[in-house]
């Protein structure tokens, strides 16, 4: 949420100072450090920044930045052009040589584009990555660009080869927790919430404090109607973050439902109790709006679904 | 003589079901349809309710939101008449057949609505509509004609979306527009996509709000109100 306001913040001001160079040089670094998709902004801020010329060797991250915003927007001249200049200036670098998979794999998205030139793109992008991945082994970005392209082709068998390539990598780098992450998201589009539930494990292993994480997992026990299990990673999570963890909320009140409504289950004085609470801190997240506010009606709707 | 169509979707809720797309355009979304239905009649679907644009396939979220809708509906007299969904990948379209795990994700949550709905009215029907990303394809293309040579165009053959319905056998049947099974009113004269075209011009699919985004900030407007009239 900041993130954006800090990113609407610097608009503003951008749109005030008109061509700042600083200004826009901050907007991108802002854009590139917190991972921000928003390639629209940085075309408008890295297209003047690199006409003035001036920028020495800052040019090239700002290069590779505005290719990926090319590539993202379609823009392939711009991309092609980008592209050029840093194999020239780079010409055996392994990260060129990645973005070049990358923009194989954009250029097989463009509009109107026959298939067997799709899947000549997309032949071509993977050899990239394998050529990379035989020369070294360990290539981390590499790797991650084969899974990435495989998960966005999307078909059964795609996902099914992006997680042995995941998995291959893990093999490699087990505490790299991104890739866990990344490894249960695959398993959760083939709707495989065991194995998600087995990957996000190990994420929490290797993250125990995070909130977020305990959450990740106890919404996929609960998926798995697992609500039992589900509630101690609820409460995991809230003790961890009990100010601004709205999904945590919620999914506790749910989760305590299906638990007193569970045959075998019910009449639970923990429940209760967990349930009184979280269900409080949902209404007191409501209470809190002003009337003015937009999302004041939904407030209604929570107090008629609660009974309060 | 024209055969009753099974389905009328109302432009509002076509239109916030694309800028719902076009708003996370490298995520699946989706989102409830609400409106009227009746045993044997037209399916009317009044409006389009934005949900998820993450984690599509896991429950919480979703049965919260659910939750909410339930509330509406009672305090609005309008019942949940379908769901809608986007994949992220351009290439799975197909809701029927041999479909692919994304769609796979989304037939099972239809089914799921489909059959609660079931329990407490027997009578209940249920649509899907698909934002079908090559047909979507075909559309920016025809807009894009029309915006440079202003010149008639096919784009009323182009909604971007399919339609199904569950048939008697119990499985998902996509409706024919041509042949006037299911409806999106103002596609049919291009009205509906040159009004698409003005809102994304204007970045309305910058200020929708799902109920992803309503749960970060709820002080965003979600359910109760709407960024399409």
């Amino acid at each position: 949420e900041s993130m954006a306001a800090e990113l609407e913040g610097l608009e503003a001001v951008l749109a005030r100072s008109k061509n700042d160079a600083p200004t826009m040089q901050s907007i991108l670094n802002h854009i590139r450090v917190n991972r921000i998709r928003r390639p629209d902004l940085v075309l408008k801020c890295a297209v003047p920044l690199l006409s003035r010329g001036w920028l020495g060797n800052a040019q090239w991250d700002i290069r590779e930045q505005l290719l990926l915003a090319a590539l993202d927007l379609h823009k392939f001249d711009l991309a092609e052009e980008q592209f050029n200049m840093l194999f020239i200036r780079f010409p055996n670098s392994m990260r060129v040589r990645n973005l070049e998979g990358m923009k194989l794999e954009a250029q097989a998205t463009s509009t109107g584009i026959p298939p067997e030139q799709r899947g000549q793109y997309l032949q071509d992008a993977m050899g990239i990555y394998d050529d990379i991945v035989a020369e070294d082994p360990c290539s981390v970005t590499a790797r991650k660009r084969k899974v990435a392209a495989l998960r966005m082709r999307g078909s059964e068998e795609a996902l099914k080869e992006a997680v042995i390539n995941m998995n291959e990598y893990l093999n490699i780098y087990p505490t790299d927790s991104d890739a866990w992450k990344e490894l249960a998201e695959l398993y959760l589009e083939q709707q495989q919430l065991e194995n998600a539930r087995k990957a996000l494990e190990e994420v929490v292993m290797l993250q125990p404090v995070s909130y977020l994480v305990h959450l990740k997992l106890a919404e996929v026990l609960y998926s798995l109607d697992e609500y039992a299990v589900a509630r101690k990673y609820y409460a995991q999570s809230l003790e961890l973050n009990p100010r601004k963890n709205p999904r945590a909320a919620l999914g506790m009140v749910l989760c305590t439902t299906a638990i007193e409504k569970g045959k075998k289950t019910k009449g639970d004085a923990t429940n209760t109790q967990l349930f009184d609470l979280s269900r409080q801190m949902v209404l007191d997240r409501y209470a809190a709006l002003k009337p003015t506010d937009a999302g004041s009606g939904v407030g209604g709707l929570v107090r008629a679904w609660l009974g309060a | 003589f024209r055969l009753m169509s099974k389905l009328n979707v109302k432009k509002g809720a076509y239109l916030t079901s694309l800028l719902h797309a076009l708003k996370y355009p490298s995520a699946s979304v989706n989102g409830v349809l609400l409106g009227h239905r009746n045993k044997g009649e037209t399916i009317k679907v009044e409006k389009a309710v934005p949900l998820l644009h993450s984690h599509i396939a896991l429950a919480p979220m979703m049965d919260a939101a659910f939750s909410l809708v339930e509330e509406y509906c009672k305090k609005e007299s309008l019942k949940v008449v379908g769901y809608y969904h986007a994949n992220a990948t351009h290439d799975q379209n197909k809701f029927s057949g041999a479909i692919s795990p994304s769609m796979a994700v989304a037939k099972r949550i239809a089914d799921r609505i489909y059959e609660t709905e079931k329990e407490t009215d027997k009578a209940a029907e249920c649509c899907v509509m698909i934002v079908d990303n090559k047909e979507l394809e075909q559309l920016a293309t025809q807009l894009e004609i029309s915006t440079k040579s202003g010149a008639a165009t096919d784009m009323g053959k182009y909604s971007g979306v399919t339609l199904h319905v569950k048939n008697s056998g119990g499985t998902w049947q996509q409706l024919d527009p041509a042949s006037n099974q299911g409806l999106v009113e103002g596609v049919d004269d291009g009205s509906a996509q040159a009004e698409l075209l003005s809102l994304i011009a204007m970045g309305a699919y910058q200020s929708l709000t799902d109920f992803d985004n309503h749960i970060d900030d709820p002080t965003r407007g979600w359910l109760t109100t709407s960024v399409v009239a």
